[in-house]
């Protein structure tokens, strides 16, 4: 188990290696601006630039750069941002309690609408319901989040509150700590947003996964123990039926940390997400490798998750 | 009789139509004795087995009747069947690595079956399993106990398999190939286990399986399954020393001796026929040899039915088990046709 973990840690550090390396490379030599010409701005006179420039570290050698930008990172230092001169990690640590809020908040509400449901679908396959619930949940996957989130805003807010029943905000984020009420009045309107799509996909997932999982050699001995069918179902099918559910887990965990661009736009909630588009449109190329990296060490170390996840369920795994 | 089966029909539903995977099978079997079904694969074994321990799903229809101890099985409810299922009946399951489950410990596996059935503690289901384990030949039965499938190897999975079937003592175990996913050396040790276990517990003991080898060591009577249908069904002696079926002369034929001259083994022409096209008249009238020993294309046009040919002896063939007689004709026609 150890030694397992040890080795999947050892190749997600790899990873993070591989990217941060990446990124240099698309940041310092293939970009097709100077980045000191952008941090000066556009008036400024030739001798600001080349001030800025060895304030930077632009002048030194590729490989004095390099190393410079490696030991910052293990130093957890993204560098400033050009536009207002801010810390990029305390940009990124300020913005973040926004996207986990949304982040974690929808993947609860799709595992606990998605799991049941495909479960359910599966125990009916062919029949009415079943085919009820598979069309829900393609409609549901094949809505675009901006459909969505406009849809809901229209809806549950605009026509809502016309009526003269403001339940929900237009937009925005409430920190949890300071009123948790009104932290969950704005986060649920998003949350539906991001949850549509996901549980409609993990519906489908976790139904395919129920049926296959039902025809294995293993679940037909348990019938043939004479063992209720609640048990068959709970004790013996659906646990390891969930593996490719908990995997999904991972990527979408780690993407939607890593800003989730849409549904922060559509509710005006001022996230990572945000954060990463503002970076882009100012050119602010500190802040725009910050949030690319910090979205790769989000996808990693949720994936490191799921494989401690995987190894807690499933002795194969954990005793190779 | 313990165990009844009249007139079997096992019918899956399909997207291609219904498929009768047996049709019409009977037999009966007596507690303290073993009965083989063989067959190949698509034969309807398989179905047969299932539908007595009622582990069918809803698209396939069961017909006939299945008398467990006067008991019927078909039509019965599903919490009566699953009253019986482990208890009553067992099965033993042909690989055992898929048939146990891969997140749960052995014992745990053995001790569901028996706290299903009995209103009894963990401590009392532990001993039991731990006794088990013992009985079934492996060294610690403790350490297997607390092991996961994956840490056993074959042969010591297969014995726990067997400790999970025998936990409840059932009176009907069933096999199903126990011993096809096992190596050579260990399918012998195996049987012999089986063997020994079926004399202890007396049980009535159902072993299906394609391996004659296996029917001689361990059976006292064999059905021989053909598409769906009994092909011929009587004493191991029967089958073995009076065939009275093409199907099963082929089958013999195919299994090497070492107790006679050397020559060619003789395979049995074609393929098993699929569920979904069976030939018309007798089932097996496209691979057998003996077709132009009876007048009037009769193999081709109607259906043998089982007729007894000695005390215990069935056979369902036109020529009525006689097949050196037949051999005889089909050789003799064919000196004429060469002479013409």
């Amino acid at each position: 188990m150890v030694h397992f973990l040890l080795r999947r840690a050892a190749f997600g550090l790899l990873t993070l290696w591989l990217i941060s390396l990446a990124v240099f490379i698309l940041f310092y030599v293939a970009t097709p601006g100077d980045p000191a010409l952008m941090f000066a701005g556009e008036y400024a006179t030739a001798d600001q630039v080349a001030l800025v420039r060895a304030r930077l570290g632009l002048d030194q050698p590729l490989h004095v750069q390099y190393l410079t930008y490696l030991g910052g990172l293990l130093r957890f230092d993204f560098g400033m941002s050009f536009v207002n001169q801010e810390e990029v990690l305390s940009a990124i640590l300020r913005r973040l309690p926004a996207t986990a809020s949304l982040a974690f908040g929808s993947i609860l509400i799709w595992l606990l609408v998605a799991i049941p449901a495909g479960v359910f679908s599966a125990r009916r396959a062919g029949t009415a319901a079943d085919r009820l619930v598979t069309t829900a949940a393609l409609a549901g996957m094949s809505f675009p989040t901006f459909v969505v989130g406009t849809l809901l805003f229209y809806v549950l807010f605009f026509m809502l509150t016309n009526a003269g029943y403001p339940i929900f905000p237009s937009g925005g984020y409430k920190p949890i700590s300071r009123d948790a009420l009104e932290w969950l009045r704005h986060m649920i309107l998003p949350w539906m947003t991001l949850a549509v799509v996901g549980t409609g996909t993990y519906t489908r997932i976790a139904r395919g996964s129920l049926l296959e999982t039902l025809n294995q050699d293993y679940v037909r001995s348990a019938r043939a123990k004479g063992i209720s069918e609640g048990c068959v179902m709970y004790h013996h099918a659906l646990p390891p039926s969930l593996t490719p559910v908990v995997t999904l887990i991972g990527l979408d965990l780690g993407g939607l940390l890593g800003g989730t661009i849409i549904t922060e736009r559509i509710w005006g909630i001022n996230g990572v997400g945000s954060l990463a588009v503002q970076a882009v449109e100012n050119g602010d190329l500190p802040m725009i490798m910050g949030t690319v990296l910090f979205a790769a060490v989000f996808i990693v170390v949720a994936n490191l998750c799921v494989d401690i996840v995987q190894a807690l369920r499933d002795p194969r795994v954990r005793l190779g | 009789m313990f165990l009844q089966v009249n007139d079997l029909k096992v019918a899956f539903s399909t997207e291609d139509g219904v498929l009768n995977a047996v049709d019409g099978l009977s037999f009966s079997l007596e507690r303290g004795r073993t009965l083989a079904i063989v067959g190949e694969s698509g034969s309807g074994k398989t179905a047969t087995i299932l539908a007595i321990m009622g582990l069918h799903d809803g698209n396939t229809r069961v017909g006939g009747s299945i008398l467990l101890d006067g008991e019927e099985l078909v039509g019965a409810s599903a919490g009566n069947l699953r009253r019986l299922r482990g208890e009553r009946m067992a099965m033993i399951f042909q690989d055992p690595l898929t048939a146990m489950h891969p997140y749960h410990r052995i014992g745990a596996q053995i001790t569901e079956a028996y706290r299903a059935h009995h209103k009894s503690g963990a401590a009392q289901a532990r001993k039991r399993a731990l006794e088990l384990l013992d009985r079934v030949g492996l060294s610690d039965p403790a350490r297997c106990f607390e092991s996961y499938p994956h840490q056993l190897s074959g042969g010591m999975r297969q014995r726990a398999m067997i400790a999970m079937a025998l936990v409840c003592s059932p009176d009907l175990l069933i096999a199903d190939e126990p011993t096809t996913a096992l190596d050579v050396t260990i399918q012998a040790q195996i049987l012999e286990l089986l063997g020994d276990l079926q004399k202890e517990f007396n049980s009535a003991t159902i072993l299906v399986t394609h391996d004659l080898g296996v029917v001689a060591d361990l059976a006292d009577d064999v059905v021989v399954l053909y598409g769906g249908k009994a092909a011929e069904t009587g004493s191991v002696r029967d089958i073995f020393y009076r065939t009275g079926h093409p199907y099963t002369h082929g089958l013999l034929g195919s299994i090497p001796r070492i107790d006679q001259p050397r020559h060619r083994l003789d395979a049995i022409p074609g393929a098993p026929p699929s569920l979904s096209n069976m030939p018309t008249g007798c089932r097996f009238n496209p691979r057998c040899r003996f077709t132009a020993a009876v007048p009037d294309d009769r193999c081709l046009l109607s259906v043998p039915s089982l007729v007894s040919v000695e005390a215990g002896h069935f056979v369902s063939c036109h020529l009525g088990g006689d097949l050196q007689a037949a051999a005889a004709r089909v050789s003799a026609q064919s000196a004429e046709g060469d002479r013409a």
